[in-house]
């Protein structure tokens, strides 16, 4: 990783002396965003595999050496297939979330620290990396409005109602992080933590939880799949994506999967100063996606008035109760 | 603002064709009405029909999750209407197969029930238990999911020692395993969240509805064909009627989930009295083709059957006119009525509450639509 960094830093230092030097780098950063495709080929073999085995099955096993291409072979079939758009639909709104979900949380990325590799550093760069993030609801809202279908539409509205829960909830846990740090860098929350030997996993264990729970319902998994869920809604506010729209939507939620295990990395583990280095920062990232596979193993599906009773009756509370005592015991310790 | 929202004919949790005609507001239904009736098959007219024996393939597919249940129902009006006595061990046979049925229904109950409220790996592990007794049907009926096992007066083959071996691992497996399914249900706080006090259904409503099975028995109404009319020797096996007086959905999942050990126990009786002797009755051969060619039934003769299936009462009338044919049969299906009160109990919950209301009525469309 040390190596890519310095690749990356000499690639730049080439390109930015050319004429749209700038849009140059971008371009390569998108063949870098082309790996990142390839993170969901992992990302969703990971996923089949072990839930397979949760399941008492094998998973996939015919596709490549122990099914290793299925999520590739997957997303080579649904590029087959037509797409059809609905009856009376919003051509311009059922394509436009396709770029709102890819490209905010392609862009987080320059702001998230991947390993030591840092595109932007920025004091504000936190606030901005969620700011990108939560760009994909308003993209669900509006690609199931457009799509004319009362499925969607009731996907997306369940959306619109998760996101007031649950950035909430991610706004209340990070308070916690950033008073304490004292920045919304990315890179100087994560040499805070380097510098008192201790991750804010232990530091701030409440906001830790919450983040987590957070997490879970920004990249909408079990137990908060419900702008999906498949026995009610078909399939939520991407029942009438087909063909290549649909596997940009499957795409994106890996990413953004991806990107917020990331921040979650740097924010609450260590980062990657700490045991190994940047492989220690990927075995983190790996060991956040085993979690989430297995969450999703294992969880049942919340209705939205119990996730919305929940987080404001129990985890907005708790996380602010959380942020005043880290005040206090700041200011104790000055 | 209110709109129609179409669930079905063609959706995940309609668990076959049930198109539900729902009023929704925001996510709360206002009104849902079941509309039943496209797999109809037009069983009746087709026994009209068919002679006697012909007949069971197709009452085997009347449920075709618990088809031996209905198969046995068949039989057992055709016996009475013939007014035979099949020997003990047929009996005791019989009631073992059925329990077995019992089993392998209610754990594709749970199954689909944890898939509908989005919890796949239960459904998985419950198709996995499911395997060895279809495999043990496959053994001993001849088929997994439809039979022809029971013949009028008998069986079609005789259950050797081997396999009673094979149905007592398969019990002690299952007995083993359900501690694991509880593991990833009731020890969920969300799985009691989501069933907990949703689609109440009152002791005075299950009796109006002509609800009968798991249904009626989870709003404490004491209803059970095998203690209350007690047929082939449930009366000679101990266990008890699992009754709750909740009526919600947790209810009618504990019910069912008490149901399995109570069958569990049932079997395993049936299978340590299950006596020698014959296996068939000596003129059940007369009755195949082709000297059931010939069969004479009585002139104005009328059997009436009622039994307890996986998911209800389930009642067959037979009426003869002394020919080889059925005069008429009815066939009263209680995934039908238990299906009646949908609309009753989905006003006013939202849309995952129906598909939990709809997984716990636990209705089967071959047998609603008939």
């Amino acid at each position: 990783m040390i190596f890519m960094n310095d690749f990356f830093q000499f690639v730049y230092a080439k390109v930015a002396t050319l004429p749209f030097g700038d849009v140059l780098f971008l371009f390569i950063m998108g063949t870098i965003l082309f790996n990142i495709t390839l993170i969901y080929g992992f990302t969703g073999y990971i996923e089949m595999k072990l839930i397979g085995h949760i399941h008492s099955r094998k998973g996939p096993v015919y596709t490549g050496p122990l099914g290793i291409l299925q999520p590739i072979a997957d997303a080579l079939k649904v590029l087959q297939k037509e797409v059809i758009f609905p009856h009376g639909f919003d051509r311009f709104l059922f394509t436009l979330p396709l770029f709102l979900l890819t490209i905010p949380n392609f862009l987080a990325i320059i702001f998230i620290p991947v390993g030591s590799f840092i595109v932007f550093q920025s004091d504000y760069s936190l606030l901005i990396a969620l700011g990108l993030l939560s760009m994909s609801p308003i993209a669900i809202l509006l690609g199931s409005w457009a799509s004319n279908s009362k499925y969607s539409t009731l996907g997306g509205l369940r959306s619109a109602g998760m996101t007031m829960s649950y950035e909430v909830l991610l706004g209340v846990a990070i308070a916690s992080v950033i008073v304490t740090t004292g920045s919304m860098d990315i890179v100087k929350i994560v040499e805070y933590q380097a510098a008192h030997g201790l991750w804010f996993a232990v530091m701030q264990p409440f906001a830790f939880l919450l983040f987590l729970v957070g997490t879970i319902a920004a990249v909408e998994r079990n137990p908060f799949d419900l702008v999906e869920a498949e026995s009610e809604l078909v399939s939520g506010w991407r029942t009438e994506y087909g063909g290549v729209y649909f596997l940009v939507t499957l795409i994106a939620e890996y990413i953004k999967l991806f990107v917020v295990l990331l921040l979650f990395t740097s924010l609450f583990l260590g980062g990657w100063m700490d045991f190994a280095g940047d492989v220690g920062f990927f075995v983190k990232v790996l060991v956040l996606t085993l979690l989430m596979v297995y969450i999703r193993a294992t969880a049942i599906r919340l209705r939205l008035d119990q996730i919305l009773a929940k987080v404001w009756h129990k985890y907005i509370p708790l996380g602010i109760l959380n942020f005043i005592i880290t005040l206090g015991v700041l200011e104790v310790l000055g | 603002m209110e709109t129609a929202l179409n669930i079905g004919p063609q959706h995940p949790s309609t668990h076959g064709v049930l198109r539900m005609k729902t009023i929704i507001d925001g996510e709360i239904v206002k009104k849902c009405e079941p509309d039943v009736g496209y797999i109809h098959r037009g069983l009746e007219k087709i026994a009209e029909n068919r002679m006697y024996f012909k007949f069971t393939p197709v009452a085997n597919k009347i449920d075709y999750l618990a088809a031996a249940a209905w198969e046995h129902c068949y039989i057992s009006c055709v016996e009475q209407v013939l007014d035979m006595d099949v020997p003990e061990r047929v009996k005791w046979a019989r009631m073992l197969m059925l329990e077995l049925q019992r089993i392998v229904s209610h754990l594709f109950w749970i199954g689909t029930l944890c898939m509908d409220i989005g919890q796949p790996t239960v459904f998985v592990w419950a198709m996995r238990e499911r395997e060895k007794f279809l495999d043990i049907f496959e053994e001993v009926m001849g088929g997994r999911m439809t039979y022809g096992w029971m013949i009028i007066g008998g069986l079609r083959d005789d259950i050797t020692p081997s396999q009673v071996t094979m149905m007592w691992h398969a019990l002690e497996e299952v007995e083993k395993r359900l501690p694991e399914y509880y593991r990833m249900t009731e020890k969920n706080h969300i799985f009691k969240k989501r069933l907990q006090g949703i689609g109440v259904i009152t002791k005075e409503e299950a009796i109006a509805y002509g609800l009968t099975g798991a249904v009626a028995r989870a709003s404490g109404v004491p209803y059970d064909v095998r203690k209350d009319d007690p047929y082939l020797k449930y009366e000679e096996v101990e266990w008890e009627m699992i009754t709750r007086e909740a009526g919600d959905c947790w209810a009618r999942y504990e019910v069912k989930r008490d149901e399995i050990y109570q069958s569990i126990s049932i079997a395993k009786q049936a299978i340590k009295k299950l006596p020698n002797g014959p296996f068939r009755l000596k003129n059940a051969a007369t009755l195949r083709p082709p000297t059931a060619l010939s069969l004479k039934t009585p002139e104005n003769g009328e059997a009436f059957v009622r039994n307890e299936c996986p998911r209800g009462e389930g009642c067959i009338y037979l009426r003869t006119d002394g020919s080889n044919f059925p005069y008429r049969l009815r066939i009263r299906g209680p995934s039908f009525n238990n299906l009646c009160i949908l609309d009753h109990v989905c006003r006013g919950a939202t849309i995952p509450d129906v598909v939990a209301i709809l997984a716990t009525l636990d209705p089967v469309f071959g047998e609603c639509d008939r």
